[in-house]
């Protein structure tokens, strides 16, 4: 549904993004995720037309953005980070005008408006002045503003930024409600919990580049990563981190030989996409489908050794997200 | 040539919605009005004084259609000066920006809406002379030719601070430089005559003449419709709001 082939935008001699690819499905909702400055920000605007690239091409449901501009843009609805609102005018007219020039037919425009309100919780609102709205109500209606023309591919940029906590679990809940079958949403944050409350796939952007595409399962959790350099393989489930003592050679090959223990290594601060642990551990990564938790700590015993520590093994997404982002710009 | 379809009509109701809405229309209208009035009574007793000739009733009407033509320059500003600055900065622009709607039809949208509050001014001003056609006996031909020439000028004023608005996201620094431009283009019929014929000097006064927005409504005022007037204030607003189209279209390259 969304396309981006090559995007490059530079800045004069600043370069905003290098090289951005990436294919976005309908159906699918994909965090844009990176610290500030990473090019977020213009990557929407260039797939949104407020913007154009300076190489490489891009398309939304089959249309070309820079030659089909206009089909393009009827196909997308965008709410920009700051709403783009006019706040002498009350809800009901705003929406009215946003849907007449997103080319919504005339007779189609007031089922349109009452659809967007009730999604978007704003039917009480519906005659208020948007200037006199709260900052949570005006992003509703900026929510509105966007899906208004029913666009197959919704672009949302920090949609929960400058919000209270009780806003801001609103607002998440309603980016989850405009997943649809035949539309892809793409929004972007800085807060990897918010991507991974709305979306099943995360794109990382660091220093203008896509640094990882990451897909979720529902729990939040990463299955696969693709990074830009062929990334080291995620730890299987079922894999364990063990501490105990004594931390030695001898008791490294004792847990080798555990049936189902595929590796053991010491598990290193190093590493880009792995555990790092605070004491000496080791990573024992488990053939998938096996549980070797109870052999780990049989080992251990039996060798007359203490167990410290046996937990699960699974990198977390923020240790991920920080490695990817910290590391280029060390 | 141009027409107002369906997304630049939005544009256009919106503009004039938000006019009323905000209370920048009635900030404009009234005290346009009650300076008018004002001009007007000023005028009214002067030449009543004078003792009334046969062309007073004309003469009167000439000389408001003048002042309003000054008053409008000082109104329009009003009009134009959020248009695109005020949108560029609350970020309503990017809205317009990612719709399916062409740059042009922004610019008419505004530019009509505009217009079509002065028309509106204008309008409002009919009192006068109606009140000098029941009292006097003026010409009927300079009035209406007037009004026209007056509603083409306050369009050169319009489209001139579109083009303003849409370079700047200040709308005070829009509204100024579009004052300070519009009161040139008054002041520029002003300069004083050539010593000789064919000098240099000469030529540049007749172009600068030429181009003063006030010194073609002379002959509007006084019932003449020039080719080269309308041509003039014609050629100013399409002009203008090209420029505007590009000017505006051109954040999209940057």
């Amino acid at each position: 549904m969304i396309e981006a082939e090559g995007l490059t935008k530079r800045y004069g001699s600043y370069l905003g993004i290098e090289e951005v690819s990436f294919k976005i499905e309908a159906g699918e909702a994909v965090g844009l995720l990176g610290p500030n400055g990473a090019g977020k920000t213009t990557t929407l605007r260039i797939l949104t037309c407020a913007m154009s690239a300076t190489s490489g091409r891009a398309s939304v449901a089959g249309y070309d953005l820079f030659k089909e501009s206009m089909q393009a843009r009827r196909h997308i609805g965008y709410l920009p980070e700051t709403p783009p609102l006019y706040p002498e005018m009350t809800v009901a007219a705003y929406l009215r005008f946003a849907a007449s020039i997103k080319g919504v037919e005339p007779r189609r425009i007031a089922g349109r408006i009452d659809d967007a309100v009730e999604l978007c919780g704003l039917e009480e609102m519906r005659k208020r002045v948007v200037g006199h709205l709260s900052k949570g109500y005006r992003q509703r209606v900026g929510i509105a503003q966007a899906l208004i023309h029913e666009p197959k591919a919704v672009v949302l940029d920090e949609p929960t930024s400058g919000l209270d906590p009780a806003q801001i679990v609103e607002i998440r809940g309603l980016v989850q409600r405009l997943g649809h079958q035949d539309r892809a949403v793409l929004l972007t944050t800085h807060i990897l919990a918010e991507a991974q409350a709305s979306c099943g796939r995360l794109l990382v952007i660091n220093r203008g580049r896509i640094a990882a595409d990451i897909r979720l399962n529902a729990a939040g959790e990463a299955v696969s990563i693709q990074t830009e350099k062929n990334a080291p393989p995620l730890l299987s489930e079922g894999s364990v981190v063990v501490a105990a003592r004594p931390f030695d050679e001898a008791m490294e090959a004792r847990l080798r030989q555990i049936p189902g223990a595929v590796s053991v290594r010491r598990a290193s601060k190093e590493s880009a996409l792995e555990i790092q642990e605070e004491e000496p551990a080791w990573l024992v990564e488990a053939e998938p489908g096996t549980d070797i938790r109870g052999a780990c700590a049989a080992t251990v015993v039996e060798a007359g050794g203490e167990l410290l520590k046996l937990a699960p093994a699974r990198p977390s997404l923020e240790r991920i997200f920080l490695n990817l982002t910290q590391q280029e710009a060390a | 040539m141009r027409r107002l379809t369906g997304p630049s009509l939005a544009v256009c109701k919106r503009e004039i919605y938000s006019y009323f809405v905000s209370p920048v229309a009635y900030f404009t209208i009234v005290p346009f009005l009650l300076l008018c009035g004002f001009f007007f009574y000023i005028t009214f007793n002067y030449l009543s004084q004078r003792g009334g000739s046969e062309t007073a009733a004309t003469d009167l009407m000439v000389f408001a259609i003048q002042t309003m033509s000054v008053l409008l320059t000082l109104a329009s500003p009003l009009l134009t000066m959020r248009s695109f600055a005020e949108e560029r900065r609350a970020g309503s622009m990017e809205l317009l920006a990612t719709s399916p709607i062409r740059e042009r039809d922004i610019v008419l949208g505004k530019f009509f809406a505009s217009w079509f509050l002065v028309g509106a001014m204008l309008l409002a001003t009919a009192p006068y002379p109606l009140f000098v056609q029941r009292y006097g006996n003026p010409d009927v031909a300079p009035i209406l030719v007037g009004y026209l020439g007056l509603a083409l000028l306050g369009g050169c004023l319009l489209a001139l601070g579109l083009l303003i608005s849409s370079l700047s996201s200040n709308q005070i620094v829009a509204g100024v430089s579009t004052l300070g431009a519009g009161l040139f283009l008054w002041m520029i019929q002003s300069l004083p005559p050539a010593a000789g014929t064919a000098t240099l000097y000469g030529t540049l006064r007749e172009i600068a003449v030429y181009m003063s927005l006030q010194q073609h409504l002379t002959g509007f005022s006084q019932g003449v419709v020039a080719v080269k007037s309308l041509v003039y204030y014609l050629s100013f607003i399409s002009v203008c709001l090209y420029l505007t189209t590009v000017s505006s279209a051109s954040f999209r390259w940057k």
